[in-house]
């Protein structure tokens, strides 16, 4: 080391006598030692000796000693000959030691290439300079070794290959000179001192000639005990095609860091993975990590996913944990198709956007649909081991469930092995699995149906009512009637605030309208659209419930409710009746005298409750199927199917039966079937329960609510309410606008005249005939009127 | 399985009987109003002696027994 002593180089005084003579004169010398002259001597030239320094002066010191300790600072500076100092050295190493004894940083007064010299000064019979510093732990802050193996440090070298111990003081400059040291010197050096080394570890300096000395002494615990610094070291060559990394995990498989590595040690990484060795990658990674890029198209993961077989148990296990956490990790689980432990993550995961702009949900279901049709025993296998959600578990393929599906593809244990207690409490599943004659009971004892999580059989609902609404607008209109309509929608789609559901709602309900040839269709779309054009703030509105408030600026449906379409002519009915009528009440009505005839209405009540009934046993699915038909087990399915039937036997007539049996049907066939009478029966039925229920509301208000005051009994004991109730009643007028709507409703929806003969039945004909020329007379100042009814 | 499992099946031999698929416009082989109708065992002995006496729901002596009830 090069010691840096800061001096301030005082200005040279100009020789005066007095210094001239003291340099000359010893006497004249230890006279003025003592004072500021004798800095004159601190000039080391030839002309003075090293005699003259070494006489004695005063008891044990010499005049070198009292100068040192005047003037040692700057003895440095004047030793402008170094030459020639090192001379005096070599010819009286007693100089140096006095020097030394004064602490004087002699190292420092040469040049590198002048120290080899002056280390070799013997200072006594056994020690040169070196030697002597070393041993006796002498000024050792001012040796150094050069960072090449120079001769300088060939000295030190051999110094510690004939010493037997290391001072701790030495520490530093046997770690230095190792550091330099050739791959020869430093085995020797090391098997010299192999346990010093092996105490000091932690603070060596290494280098690959001590990594290749310590894997050629396999001492590969040291190794693992490297400081993460030198963890380049382990990238650099160790022969031709290897790295050191590389050629450890060869001799050494089981070889791991002490330190752990991080997404930022990439080549590391690559090394490791290059052999295969994934635990050490995944070994207290934080697993986001993972999501770091490994190269241009691929993160940690995908590497990590490539080579899934390698990976332990655990770690694939918590991986797998981990990616029902986190979509990103989730993503490149499924880009690299890993599927199988993916069926039962949460609804929130499902519906995020995934790989090429499909949500997970999206890209899972395709994986199901390709096993089903093409996996096979592998899928049969793989799905053995997974939990699947209840969303999968009743999402239909080809008209199956999967459950379904599995319960074919898996016998029974298998089927029951992989379904989880909350499966089995969906009310769904528990029907299929009674039908599939599957007893979960052992397994799981007896569990209460959950009737909330019911929401697959609700979307199957929606699904059939788009159709069945399909069917009421089915048949033909006139170009004029359609032009109109689109006009309409055109309209009511530009203001940017009506409820699109609610236009097309609207668009459907007035084209069923013409192709019923009701009264004043063209005229009512024509006023909804002057009202839009005069009052831009009008709109159609789509909300939770259906209702008109008093209002010239909307009025409000509920799409979603089964009989949107009986709703949205009802609240136009009040509208109309307000924005043209001013909620008129005519005279006439006031006057009315109406006797009811209680047994049709009774009448009335049981045939509403029948279409109820049927209505609410449309919505309830039968899963019929105990085996699933193929032509080799045809005799079984039939064997199954006959044993079914046989149940029958004494409700329908043998011939029925036997019918039957020789004409099964073939379950697809049966399924889809099975659907189109769902849909026959809900067109049948939807139409005739809105009106029925239109003429019911119409004698609840007549009566200002007090027949339905009590509900009605549905023929089971339950009792459901109907009609507003008498406080609605209470309020002036309130009958008839609601007479009014329900007329309204009832004659806008097919086969009015059947209902309004129903009506005339139990109220007589005078109602009717006010209602119709109130109607009527509603619109007759309108232009264009056509009366095509 | 239950009633309405029976009637479908009835149903679909009947159509088979009428050489028509289960994906065609079938109305015309059903009386107005069949499908509002929701005794499946009669609807099923109906369709029966429909397909037994190769002859029209509508002239079916059990649909005549019931008819007026269908409305």
């Amino acid at each position: 080391m090069v010691a840096n002593i800061k001096i301030v180089k005082p200005e040279r005084k100009k020789f005066n006598l007095i210094e001239k003579r003291i340099r000359k004169n010893v006497k004249v010398a230890i006279k003025y030692l003592n004072t500021e002259y004798s800095s004159a001597l601190t000039c080391q030239t030839s002309d003075i000796s090293n005699d003259f320094y070494l006489t004695k002066v005063d008891g044990n010191k010499t005049i070198l000693d009292i100068l040192l300790e005047k003037h040692g600072e700057f003895f440095n500076f004047y030793h402008d000959n170094q030459d020639e100092l090192l001379n005096r050295f070599i010819k009286n190493s007693e100089i140096i030691e006095i020097y030394l004894n004064h602490e004087i940083n002699i190292i420092s007064f040469f040049p590198i290439d002048k120290l080899k010299t002056l280390l070799s000064i013997k200072i006594n019979e056994q020690e040169t300079l070196l030697e002597y510093m070393l041993n006796n732990k002498i000024m050792i802050d001012t040796l150094y070794v050069t960072k090449e193996f120079s001769e300088l440090n060939l000295l030190f070298y051999d110094y510690f290959m004939k010493c037997d111990n290391i001072y701790s003081e030495n520490f530093y400059i046997f770690d230095k000179l190792l550091v330099s040291l050739p791959k020869d010197n430093t085995y020797e050096l090391l098997n010299k001192h192999f346990d010093y080394f092996k105490e000091n570890i932690d603070n060596i300096n290494f280098t690959s000639n001590i990594l290749y000395y310590l894997i050629e002494k396999k001492e590969f615990n040291l190794i693992s005990n490297i400081s993460k610094q030198y963890k380049d070291l382990f990238i650099s060559k160790y022969d031709d095609n290897n790295t050191f990394l590389d050629y450890i995990l060869k001799i050494n498989p089981c070889f791991k860091f002490n330190f752990s590595l991080g997404p930022f040690d990439k080549e590391l990484n690559r090394i490791f993975i290059k052999n295969g060795k994934f635990d050490i990658i995944l070994k207290d990674i934080e697993f986001k990590s993972l999501l770091f890029k490994y190269d241009n198209n691929k993160t940690y993961l995908d590497i990590i996913l490539e080579n899934f077989d390698k990976i332990k148990r655990d770690d694939r296990k918590k991986l797998g944990e981990y990616a029902k956490k986190n979509v990103e990790f989730l993503k490149i689980f499924l880009k690299q198709g890993f599927f199988i432990n993916f069926l039962n993550i949460s609804d929130e995961l499902l519906n995020q956007i995934g790989n090429n702009q499909k949500t997970i949900y999206d890209e899972i279901n395709s994986f199901i649909i390709f096993n089903l049709k093409f996996g096979g025993d592998t899928f049969k296998a793989l799905i053995k081991n997974v939990n699947i959600s209840n969303r999968f578990l009743l999402q239909k393929y080809w008209g199956f469930t999967l459950l379904e599906h599995l319960s074919v593809l898996l016998d029974k244990n298998s089927l029951l092995n992989i379904l989880t207690y909350d499966n089995i409490s969906n009310v769904e599943i528990q029907t299929i699995l009674r039908f599939r004659g599957i007893n979960w009971e052992e397994k799981y004892g007896n569990i209460p149906m959950n009737f909330d999580i019911n929401e697959p059989l609700e979307r199957q609902k929606n699904e059939i009512l788009k159709d069945e609404y399909e069917k009421y607008y089915i048949g033909e209109i006139e170009i004029e009637e359609q032009l109109l309509l689109d006009k309409f929608k055109e309209v009511f789609e530009n203001d940017g605030k009506s409820s699109i559901e609610v236009i097309e709602l609207a668009y459907n309900s007035f084209k069923m309208m013409f192709i019923n040839k009701n009264r004043f269709t063209n005229v009512i779309i024509n006023k909804l659209i002057e009202i839009k054009i005069s009052n831009p703030q009008f709109i159609l509105k789509k909300d939770s419930r259906s209702y008109f408030f008093h209002n010239y600026n909307c009025f409000s449906i509920n799409v979603n409710e089964i009989n949107a379409i009986g709703s949205f002519l009802h609240e136009l009915g009040h509208f109309l009746h307000f924005i043209v009528k001013d909620y008129e009440v005519p005279n006439q009505f006031k006057n009315l005298n109406i006797i009811i005839d209680y047994d049709s209405l009774e009448k009335l009540r049981k045939n509403y409750l029948n279409e109820r009934r049927l209505l609410e046993d449309i919505f309830k699915q039968d899963f019929y199927k105990q085996s699933q038909y193929t032509q080799e087990n045809e005799k079984t399915y039939i064997e199954t199917f006959s044993k079914i039937i046989e149940r029958y036997r004494g409700i329908y007539s043998d011939e029925t039966l036997e019918y039957l049996q020789e004409n099964f049907p073939i379950e697809k066939q049966y399924r889809q079937y099975y659907n189109e009478v769902v849909l026959s029966e809900l067109v049948s039925v939807l139409p005739e329960i809105t009106s029925l229920g239109s003429l019911l509301d119409i004698i609840d208000a007549l009566t200002q609510g007090e027949v339905f005051e009590k509900g009605i009994e549905m023929g089971n004991g339950e009792i459901r309410q109907i009609g507003h109730g008498k406080e609605y009643y209470s309020y002036d007028n309130n009958d008839f606008i609601e007479i009014f709507a329900q007329y309204f409703e009832l004659i806008n929806f097919p086969n009015d005249e059947k209902y309004l003969q129903i009506l005339e039945s139990i109220v007589g004909s005078e109602l009717i005939e006010l209602l119709n020329n109130f109607y009527n007379e509603m619109f007759k100042n309108y232009q264009n009127i056509q009366v095509r009814k | 399985m239950n009633n309405k499992d029976i009637y479908v099946m009835m149903e679909m031999n009947y159509l088979k009987e009428n050489n028509r698929n289960i994906n065609d416009d079938n109305s015309d082989l059903f009386p107005l109003n069949w499908y509002s109708f929701s005794d499946y065992k009669l609807k099923t002995e109906i369709l029966y002696e429909s397909i037994k006496n190769n002859e029209k729901i509508i002239n079916t002596k059990k649909y005549n027994e019931i008819k007026n009830d269908i409305h």
